[in-house]
């Protein structure tokens, strides 16, 4: 018997070096599962694998030591149990995801939400090679949005309103990039300096600073790997997530229509230019 | 100056580290009454880029915010 390891990958199984044997890679969405899910996962592990999990780098979980014999029989009782096989290959992989502005005091944008929505679009979707997304709730970056193919990130940009300012200083303070300066009487704000991160506004008392946008700020062509390369941020806030996922479209359709085989993103870009990107994303305006 | 305001407890946080620095905030203001002050002692820095905030996310109302000198700052609390 041939096996079509081409389309076990396709399902997620990634073959292990003891012939025979997968590690089955399950869909998850920015690193959260359901728990009840979880326990019948594990449940499985020992049934079909050796009664383990493995977590893997991009927030997935994989049971290892699954044998070819059981495939059929284990992607059925998973799916019973709700739980999807991930992918592997030249297509959209696992989204991830930080806990943003639900769980987090220093999310801007609801990033499971975010995540969820992206996955529902774009997962599994055939590109010129794999394509990984990562949504994060501010600059702090924990979902490293600046190493994936598409990094999302929160953004605002504040405005200062002196009206009932109590002159406490405290912006000035939790201002990370230093744009912030509060003399005797008056408030400085150099927004060539911010950083978007929004603390004076999550921070202010009597709430003088803010959101003035408040939106996703688009990172793009980023890739770990034998090479890495960070991705470059878009020079803009995007400020409607209609608006987030029109430019991940002609991203997307950029990358199909100048990427080659096998070439990750960030490659494409740096042939083609981010210059002619921008061009086709300006043209959605 | 927190003479402006009739201060019912004072605390000095400038000794402890996170998460201790809020977790004394919290457990001084769960003693309190409604309506009472609080005045905090916290350093410049860590302290004073998340204790305010974390008071505010709680919905207590920050009065004022003294420059003490030597990197000591004096927050006045207004427990909700």
């Amino acid at each position: 018997m041939t096996i079509d390891y081409k389309a076990l990958k396709e399902g997620g199984f990634m073959r292990q070096k003891d012939a025979g044997y997968f590690s089955l890679r399950l869909h998850l969405v920015g690193g959260q599962i359901d728990a009840d899910k979880m326990i019948r996962i594990a449940e499985l592990s020992k049934k079909y694998g050796k009664g383990y999990l493995h977590l893997t780098t991009r927030q997935g979980v994989e049971i290892p030591y699954v044998h070819l014999d059981k495939v059929t029989a284990i992607k059925a009782e998973l799916a019973e149990a709700g739980v999807e096989t991930g992918v592997c290959g030249p297509r959209v992989r696992t989204v991830i995801a930080c806990q943003g502005e639900e769980v987090c005091p220093r999310g801007m944008i609801d990033c499971q939400d975010i995540g969820q929505k992206i996955d529902k679009k774009y997962y599994g979707q055939k590109l010129p090679h794999k394509f990984k997304f990562a949504v994060t709730g501010c600059p702090a970056g924990c979902a490293k949005p600046e190493e994936n193919d598409i990094g999302v990130q929160g953004a605002i940009h504040p405005k200062y309103d002196s009206d009932g300012c109590s002159m406490c200083g405290l912006c000035q303070e939790v201002c990370y990039s230093g744009a912030i300066e509060v003399t005797e009487d008056t408030v400085e704000f150099d927004d060539t300096k911010c950083n978007l991160c929004g603390e004076c506004v999550k921070s202010c008392p009597m709430d003088c600073w803010r959101p003035e946008v408040l939106g996703y700020i688009l990172f793009v062509g980023g890739k770990m790997g034998k090479k890495p390369r960070l991705a470059d941020a878009l020079p803009f806030i995007i400020d409607s997530e209609d608006e987030l996922f029109s430019i991940i479209d002609v991203t997307l359709e950029f990358f199909n229509k100048h990427g080659k085989p096998r070439e990750r993103f960030g490659t494409t870009l740096d042939r083609v230019g981010l210059k002619k990107l921008m061009a086709d994303i300006e043209k959605l305006a | 100056m927190s003479e402006e305001f009739a201060i019912d407890k004072k605390i000095d946080i400038t000794k402890d580290v996170c998460p201790f620095t809020f977790v004394k905030v919290k457990i001084a203001l769960d003693g309190m009454e409604n309506g009472q002050f609080l005045e905090v002692d916290l350093n410049k820095g860590e302290a004073m880029k998340n204790v305010p905030r974390s008071i505010k996310d709680e919905g207590h109302k920050i009065l004022k915010i003294n420059d003490k000198g030597d990197g000591v700052f004096s927050v006045i609390v207004k427990k909700k």
